[in-house]
């Protein structure tokens, strides 16, 4: 080696020395490791808040996650508490130093209003290293939803549908037998802890896909509709049968009306019945992709496309919902309709008179109403108010199809969202097309939505909008992977939400006073 | 000679190797921008209250960056349409226009305390809450030519 190349290697080897040198933490390493900032109890105890508690609150602090710096600390409590000057008690890592804003806090002795959430800033030693704990008092609930009795009996067909009776307040579940490819409707209720076939399993005729519906009378009768692979009229045709109390019989005859129906929903209603569905056929009774409607007086059908659209206007997919009294239905366009890209149509029948209370309606601003099936619904409340929920992407959801909750209005005739915002579902990007949401109303009006939250892998959340703050409440997370979400109420106010898990099993929970 | 160049091979890719590894504690720092922005719980830009609520809100301020070893402020202000009354419509619960992040914090909130009272729809109903500036002239709102979540726009609206 010449001094020339000694003198180029040794370069070279300074530079990667050097560069890996740059690299290296050494001195980091050498530096003592400060302790974590890290709270370790926390609560309200009466001792030192006298006068005021009569109780001690005490909470279990959440365990630090690697990479989260911020914690919520929930606490419960009477609303009749005076919350404006409570005093916490509280521990942290040795050499902490906590903080609210630029109050030191010493146990046992600060005094804060906790009408309001409480930032505790906990910082270590050398700081740095920062925690934040959001101490927020809530509002004791004497409610909770817990799980009941897993039905395991059998497997399960996607969109089993759940009601609770009117007549005995049990919430019944139908659905499409999946195992052995049998196909056919099958219908349970769960009483106290037990599973009770009502009727034989698989009692109709085989179902196309998943085009099925359920329905609970008044009076306590169950329906179901389905599109029923087995008619003589065309494959596919509608069916709608109901339990007499010991087998079900067929209403006006199986495949009654000539269509292939998709999309199927039923109201059970104390003077008949309403069906609406989408015909999937060009050989049926109404054109191919139209809205179908049937309605039973109590002995014969009227049915037939709908009459409060264009003839042979194609629409996407409908839903129905009653409340016993009054049916309503939604319906999404196919495409641009008058120039608006799939809008949305709602109808209401009473008395047996269809009435549209939104024609190809498109939120302000947005793009299209969604065409994602569990994206849309429609309920009536005891009261008689009708409730539609949608999914859009109008501008103040800053593009993203978020979905929301609306109120009909009768006195203005007009939509109202309830809770003036979309829901804080909180997709972010893109909606998801899987989501499986449903709407209830409690007995006092209490709006209740359940879903399965795909920004945490499909778990069940429920939330419902408070009465005293007039705002949605923040989703709880009630179940893991969640699938075909129904939710709904009793009279007596007792609310029960199904979905059907990976394994196609049904699971139940129920709201009761704890 | 062949071996030299052998030699020269191997000190090029162990210089050129050390450049891209780089210091990787710090990875991310060369192709992000450090920003913050303000938006919903879930993300938007501008929400609606309505005239009969009652509850403290929370939007947050959301610092993006890699881990700062000190403190980092930002400020705001907050500009009230003429049909919003301090006290009566709202009340800011958040006192102050600055916020502090300290180190390994990400989030804070700006909380605002709103009051079931009708508004006069003819007028500007909106409150708005807008990022003014920050002591390390990081990006105020989203990277990119509008600036997105700059600000947010709380609008309320009779129920």
């Amino acid at each position: 080696m010449n001094w020339k190349d000694f003198l180029k290697v040794s370069t070279l080897l300074f530079v990667a020395l050097f560069a890996f040198a740059a690299c290296s933490s050494s001195d980091d390493d050498d530096k003592p490791v400060a302790e974590d900032a890290k709270m370790l109890t926390f609560g309200f105890y009466q001792e030192d808040n006298a006068g005021i508690l009569s109780k001690d609150y005490v909470v279990t602090v959440p365990a630090l996650v690697e990479g989260t710096t911020r914690y919520n600390i929930n606490i419960a409590m009477p609303s009749i508490v005076d919350k404006s000057a409570l005093v916490a008690r509280f521990t942290a890592n040795e050499k902490n130093a906590i903080m609210v804003g630029s109050t030191p806090q010493i146990s046992r002795q600060t005094k804060n209003d906790f009408t309001v959430p409480v930032d505790y800033t906990v910082t270590n030693s050398d700081m740095s290293k920062n925690v934040i704990y959001t101490v927020t008092i809530t509002k004791s609930a004497n409610m909770a939803w817990t799980e009941s009795t897993l039905y395991n009996g059998t497997e399960v067909y996607s969109d089993a549908r759940m009601a609770v009776s009117p007549k005995d307040n049990l919430p019944y579940i139908a659905f499409k037998i999946r195992k052995d490819d049998n196909n056919k409707m099958s219908v349970l209720k769960l009483n106290g802890s037990a599973w009770e076939q009502v009727g034989a399993e698989g009692f109709s005729g085989q179902v196309n896909g998943s085009h099925y519906a359920f329905d609970i009378a008044l009076d306590g009768t169950p329906y179901v509709a389905y599109g029923d692979q087995e008619a003589e009229s065309l494959k596919g045709a509608l069916s709608v049968m109901k339990f007499n109390g010991s087998k079900w019989d067929y209403v006006g005859g199986q495949g009654f009306f000539k269509v292939q129906a998709q999309y199927v929903g039923i109201a059970a209603l104390e003077n008949g019945l309403a069906v609406g569905l989408q015909n999937n056929s060009k050989t049926a009774d109404i054109p191919q992709r139209a809205l179908g409607v049937a309605t039973w007086n109590g002995s014969a059908w009227t049915s037939g496309e709908s009459s409060l659209l264009t003839a042979g206007q194609p629409m996407y997919t409908a839903k129905v919902g009653s409340n016993g009294k009054i049916a309503t239905m939604i319906s999404i366009n196919r495409g641009a309709v008058d120039g608006v890209n799939y809008g949305h149509n709602i109808f209401k029948y009473e008395n047996g008179q269809w009435e549209s209370l939104a024609t190809n309606f498109l939120e302000s601003g947005a793009t299209q109403t969604s065409i994602a099936i569990g994206s849309f619904g429609t309920v009536v409340a005891n009261d008689g108010t009708i409730y539609a929920w949608t999914g859009d992407d109008a501008p103040n959801t800053d593009k993203v199809y978020q979905v929301r909750l609306k109120r009909y209005d009768a006195t203005a005739k007009e939509w109202k969202t309830v809770g003036g915002n979309t829901l804080p579902i909180g997709h972010e990007a893109g909606f998801e097309s899987h989501i499986s949401l449903d709407v209830a109303i409690a007995p006092d009006g209490t709006p209740f939505v359940a879903y399965n939250n795909f920004k945490d892998n499909k778990k069940l959340y429920v939330m419902f909008l408070d009465p005293d703050t007039k705002q949605w409440t923040t989703p709880t997370k009630l179940a893991e992977g969640a699938s075909d979400v129904n939710i709904d109420f009793s009279s007596t106010g007792e609310g029960y939400i199904t979905y059907t898990d990976e394994e196609n099993h049904i699971h139940v929970f129920k709201y009761a006073e704890k | 000679m062949m071996m030299y160049r052998y030699l020269y091979f191997i000190l090029y890719t162990l210089c050129f190797s050390a450049a891209l590894i780089g210091c990787a504690d710090q990875e991310g720092e060369w192709f992000d921008e450090p920003f913050v922005r303000i938006s919903t719980d879930t993300g938007q830009s501008s929400t609606v209250v309505l005239s009969d609520v009652k509850n403290v809100n929370t939007y947050t301020v959301y610092l993006s960056s890699t881990p700062l070893t000190e403190e980092l402020t930002v400020d705001y202000e907050v500009i009230v349409g003429d049909g919003l009354q301090s006290g009566v419509d709202y009340e800011l619960v958040t006192q102050g226009n600055t916020l502090s992040f300290l180190p390994g914090i990400y989030t804070m909130p700006v909380r605002i305390r709103w009051m079931p009272h009708r508004v006069d729809p003819s007028k500007d109903n909106t409150l708005t809450i807008r990022l003014t500036g920050n002591s390390r002239s990081f990006t105020l709102g989203y990277p990119g030519p509008d600036h997105l979540q700059r600000q947010l726009v709380i609008e309320k609206k009779n129920d």
